[in-house]
């Protein structure tokens, strides 16, 4: 059971406080002397930010039942960024894609000389890297020359957090997490059975040139199960399971994950045996969940501005602005704002982006037309500002990226119409039966020229759903493929269910905390493919179980 | 001088208070595994295997690093680290030394660590699945191997892939904790403050302390428990001088003692004679010309160069080379068991001065009073290495360091498979323990000085080189001095050379003289992580042929700062 009640007083803290911080004075007299010089110099830096990420985090990880790791590690990882020219003309000196870039540690005492020793030594560096590359005479059609757009000071401090937060009960914690992972023991056929806790807290600081000012906290847990077995065939088929909160005792209860443990054991029992899935061209309904990643890697990725303005990119909306892209009775938005969804604790939020922008609520879709995009303060056409969606992990440039992704239907249908959907389709294809894809692990979607401008989801739970009225059944072995524009083109209708997938996206600014929300979905017409086949033979002798007894 | 370095031999007969071989957890979990495995392991048409071995190192670690009284990092961390070997087939013919690329080994499902929680079910099931997966494929290998000996009529192999070596019983392990994380912190970042006393560009002090019990056990019978300490404490200091160059230096304090550092005190008068040195140097204009003629290099500076010439490369001759059989034609079979038969027959040859003899002392922990940290009682294969090992005599190859695979030079281990720790993990490999350099003849100072200045004048140079460490409390440094003597007058001016490279083809061959005044230096350098080594040396050593200047002067990066420096 989610203690959700404990939500409210948890966000509670968000006033104003911290304005004493003595990390943050540092970081301001820095940053003011260097600014100071580096806007006086004969290739100027008209714009300088120092993004701070303060953590914490604790990982704790059982495996059958036995205790594998723990791991707590507290760092200051400093992301500087660097402007050159102007704010019409501008480069960062493109230095993410020479691999120069990275998180620089910053010593986690506040020793006052020796964190401005490092600031210096790595703004310098910084600094001639981006000198070494910027061209005052690059033609404006130069994309990579842009500037940034600019914006007034602005001041934020989260209230400090509280204490009683700042450490676990690791004994508890461990007691419960290695009860939570013996459930996969003493089944020869499992490969995998981890039940991992990861719990991070701290403070992000952003402090730029501009005289901005940020001190907002960032506080997540999670537990992660992922669990696999091997069918007689030697496939290793995975099971995960995630659940967030912001703090460890908001998790849900142990009685409820073990239930989930119970289903996810009964589930992959009936997957090992299940019927290998063939390559398949047919309707299929996606749970929330799936629905969510289906809706993040084929179109959330697609909205995402920085990418737009590449030549390379596909720039599949970058003029549909105006149009209709999805079905009329479906609208988007992308709301960093949103703490919780139906009582869920959202992981996709912020206060402030990674390049101070405040965040807000966009609405990306209005009955199926295009409003808006995922923005930055890189413009993509004039006028357009950032809507605080510039998001990247330590030591990477901040670029447009997805927050908390929010689909919402004007054409919900219950359950079991969805399924009558379903069966009248697999009837008019002449099919025997369509999908229901129940859970995914993830997915990946290409966005560039290069490559075909496909997507890839990877289902872990399939159902086969058949038309003569058979029970469904359970297969493995599916892959999800695709490309963005026929598939937006088959969605038909949505359910009423709402589900939330939790999960990490990786792109250009590296791993960052995403949400997708979404209601489940009837699709008209889905293509799958054989997944890739392992082979991992039986062990010859038994596990051995029970040595004390 | 420094706080109890002398834990050696002593340490290794101390028991664990209140555990006993047969309670310890790890030790009857490995022993369970290892018999259920070689009783019941088989699969219907290969061998069963004849030998298993399993290590497992308990970890723990502390590391504090800290820069200008800034601590950057802080933590203790405990892991498991372990390895496992299954053998089919018997000593000697196994399914080792020997590849065959049309086999396909399943894709298989391995663990990273053991659990920490020394719970026996979960030690035995990473076991379980590891000597699984090695046992398949080592099944397959040796049958491969077999049939591919029978197929072109060859009854044996001029040498033995495994070597019988005497079953070994020892369990000493120890109980360790670290002092408060909160002393180290403290010591750390006072030593870093202490270290820029002095502008510099960049510093770091770092303190790693390691402590580890190893446990060993194989179907031999063989059966071992033993500690393994090291503290490591680092400092590095950058400087830019006034044209931009860097100029630095690295202290390192080492012992293989868990906690055994040297004074504070110590430490702050090397400090001082650092920030000293390195203003001084950065006020000498550098080296331009370029010099080929003999050196002298003394102190530490000729422990890096005769392990430089030694170590440089896995080629170097007291590293065993064994090739592997490959699965291919008949001619290729042939061709590789002549070649092997030739290999045992061959004499040893000459690798360096006639003058110059190297030997192993693996179980010495004192050397003139001096503490020796390449120490070791017992290798990571379960072999007790003699008293001395003689690699070298008069410049001619007679031994080399082994493990359990015979070579053609060595068919039985001279236990010198040492087990070593890099962060969270142990690793081993074929390594020295604490190594001797000693020549057959040596020289006073003045004689060398003198035979220096000879041959330079031979060459018709006006001015020679002389290379002097200078002397710290830190076990490993790389500061050093450098005179140009005048052959005339002998008369030595300090000149400032940023760039030596010890490395170099030959240079064993290149010594023509050494001191008769041997010295202990120590490292930790050598193979994958922090293998401690001590080398008892030649306080000085002649070298012919050296090259100094020319294209280094060219190399050195410079770097003109765009922002002052904070406080500048």
């Amino acid at each position: 059971m989610i203690r959700t009640i404990l939500f409210l007083l948890a966000f509670g803290w968000a006033t104003i406080g911290q304005a004493q911080d003595e990390f943050l004075n540092i970081l301001d007299e820095e940053i003011t002397r260097e600014f100071e010089h580096l806007s006086k110099l004969r290739t100027p830096v008209y714009f300088m930010s120092y993004h701070v990420s303060d953590m914490n985090s604790i990982v704790l990880s059982s495996s059958f039942g036995n205790l594998m790791n723990t791991n707590s590690d507290h760092s200051r990882l400093l992301n500087i960024d660097i402007k050159l020219g102007n704010y019409d003309s501008s480069t960062d000196g493109k230095s993410n894609q020479y691999g120069m870039r990275q998180a620089i540690p910053l010593p986690i005492t506040n020793s006052e000389e020796s964190i401005k020793q490092t600031l210096w030594m790595a703004t310098d560096i910084m600094y001639k890297m981006s000198s070494a590359s910027y061209n005052p005479n690059a033609d404006a059609s130069d994309k990579t020359q842009s500037g940034i757009q600019k914006l007034n000071p602005e001041t934020y401090y989260d209230e400090e957090l509280p204490s009683d937060i700042k450490s676990i009960d690791t004994k508890e914690w461990i007691r419960k997490l290695n009860e939570l992972s013996i459930a996969f023991k003493g089944n020869k056929d499992y490969i995998q059975g981890d039940v991992i806790l990861r719990y991070v807290y701290g403070k992000k600081y952003f402090i730029s040139s501009e005289g901005t000012k940020i001190i907002q906290n960032e506080v997540r847990a999670e537990i992660q199960i992922a669990a696999a077995i091997r069918s007689a065939d030697g496939e290793v088929i995975p099971l995960h399971q995630n659940y967030f909160a912001r703090i460890p005792s908001e998790l849900p209860d142990q009685e409820l994950i073990q239930s989930d443990i119970e289903r996810m054991t009964k589930t992959l029992t009936a997957l090992q045996t299940a019927e290998k899935a063939e390559p398949f061209a047919g309707p299929a309904i996606f749970s929330g969940g799936a629905s969510g990643v289906f809706f993040h890697e084929i179109f959330g990725h697609r909205i995402e501005a920085d990418r737009l303005s590449s030549e390379f990119d596909s720039q599949t909306f970058k003029d549909k602005l105006g149009e209709r892209v999805l079905p009329k009775f479906l609208q988007v938005r992308a709301d960093p704002t949103a703490k919780t969804y139906n009582g869920k604790h959202m992981t996709g939020t912020y206060k402030y982006d990674d390049q101070g922008v405040k965040s807000k609520e966009v609405t990306l879709v209005e009955n199926g037309i295009l409003k808006d995009l995922l923005r930055s303060r890189t413009p993509l056409s004039e006028g357009k500002e950032s809507n605080g969606h510039a998001r990247a992990y330590y030591g990477n440039s901040p670029v447009s990226r997805q927050s908390n992704l929010i689909i919402e239907s004007s054409n919900s249908k219950s359950e079991e119409s969805l399924r009558k959907m379903l069966i009248k389709e697999c009837k008019k294809q002449d099919k025997a039966f369509g999908y229901y894809i129940k859970q995914v692990s993830g997915g990946y979607t290409m966005t560039d020229r290069f490559r075909p401008n496909a997507f890839s989801i990877a289902p872990t739970e399939v159902y086969k759903i058949y038309v003569d009225g058979r029970p469904d059944e359970i297969v493995r072995g599916v892959d999800l493929i695709g490309t963005p524009l026929t598939m937006f083109s088959e969605i038909r209708a949505t359910g009423e269910d709402i589900e939330t997938f939790f999960g990490y996206c990786g792109a250009e600014s590296g791993y960052i905390p995403v949400t997708a929300t979404s209601p489940s979905l009837f699709v008209r017409k889905i293509e799958t493919q054989k997944k890739l086949e392992s082979n991992v033979e039986q062990p010859i002798l038994e596990e051995p179980n029970n040595f004390n007894k | 001088m420094r706080i109890a370095y002398l834990i050696t031999l002593l340490s290794i007969s101390i028991t664990a208070i209140g555990q006993s071989a047969d309670t310890d957890v790890i030790l009857t979990s490995m022993k369970a595994e290892l018999d259920r495995n070689m009783k019941e392991l088989s699969i219907e048409g290969y061998e069963k295997p004849f030998y298993i071995g399993y290590g497992v190192s308990d970890i723990k670690t502390l590391n504090v690093s800290a820069s200008r009284g800034g601590l950057i990092a802080s933590s203790v961390d405990s892991s498991k680290s372990w390895y496992a070997r299954v053998m089919v087939g018997d000593y000697t013919i196994s399914d080792e030394n020997y590849q065959d690329q049309k086999l396909n080994f399943d894709q298989e499902f391995s663990y990273e660590n053991l659990p920490l929680d020394n719970n026996p079910d979960g030690i035995r099931r990473s076991l379980w699945i590891s000597t699984n997966n090695i046992y398949k494929s080592a099944a397959k290998l040796h049958k491969s191997k077999i049939q591919l000996l029978k197929q072109n009529n060859i009854d044996s192999l001029p040498l033995a892939d495994f070597s019988k070596e005497p079953v070994q019983s020892i369990y000493a392990p120890k109980q360790f904790e670290f002092d408060p994380l909160s002393q180290y912190e403290k010591m750390i970042m006072d030593l870093s403050s202490s270290l820029n006393n002095a502008p510099s560009f960049r510093s770091e002090t770092s303190l790693s302390l390691l402590a580890a019990n190893h446990y060993f056990v194989n179907s031999e019978g063989t059966s071992v428990v033993t500690p393994y300490e090291l503290s490591q404490l680092s400092m590095v200091t950058q400087r830019l001088d006034n044209e931009g160059r860097f100029v630095g230096a690295r202290l390192v304090y080492m012992n293989n003692a868990k906690e055994a550092l040297p004074e504070v005190s110590d430490i702050n008068a090397d400090i001082t004679r650092v920030n000293m040195e390195l203003n001084k140097q950065i006020e000498r204009e550098p080296f331009s010309d370029l010099y080929y003629g003999p050196v002298l290099i003394e102190g530490e500076l000729a422990s890096d160069f005769l392990t430089a010439q030694l170590f440089g490369s896995r080629n170097a001759s007291i590293f065993p080379d064994r090739q592997n059989l490959v699965n291919s034609d008949e001619a290729n079979v042939r061709s590789f068991i002549e070649n092997q038969q030739k290999q045992l027959e061959k004499k040893t040859q000459k690798i360096g001065s006639s003058n110059l003899n190297i030997a192993l002392y693996p179980k010495l922990d004192a050397f003139n009073g001096q503490k020796l940290i390449g120490q070791m009682t017992i290798d990571a294969e379960g072999v007790v290495p003699p008293d001395t090992i003689n690699l070298v005599s008069n410049g001619q190859l007679i031994g080399q360091l082994n493990d359990r695979t015979p070579t053609t030079t060595t068919q039985r281990s001279n236990g010198h498979n040492r087990l070593h720790f890099n962060y969270m993990s142990s690793f081993k490999n074929v390594a020295p323990s604490n190594i001797a350099f000693t020549p057959t003849k040596g020289q006073s100072a003045e004689e060398l000085k003198k035979n220096l200045i000879q041959k330079a004048k031979d060459l018709g140079l006006t001015y020679t080189l002389i290379f002097r460490s200078l002397k710290l409390n830190a076990d490993q440094s790389n500061l050093y001095e450098c005179y140009k003597v005048s052959t005339e007058t002998g008369e030595e001016e300090l000149i400032r050379i940023d760039r030596l490279n010890l490395a170099g083809n030959n240079g064993l061959f290149r010594i023509s003289g050494m001191s008769n005044q041997l010295e202990v230096h120590h490292s930790l350098g050598y193979g994958m992580g922090t293998l401690p080594m001590s080398i008892i040396c030649p306080q000085s050593i002649l070298v012919d042929g050296f090259e100094i200047g020319g294209n280094d002067n060219n190399r050195q990066a410079r770097y003109e700062p765009s922002i002052p420096a904070p406080g500048e």
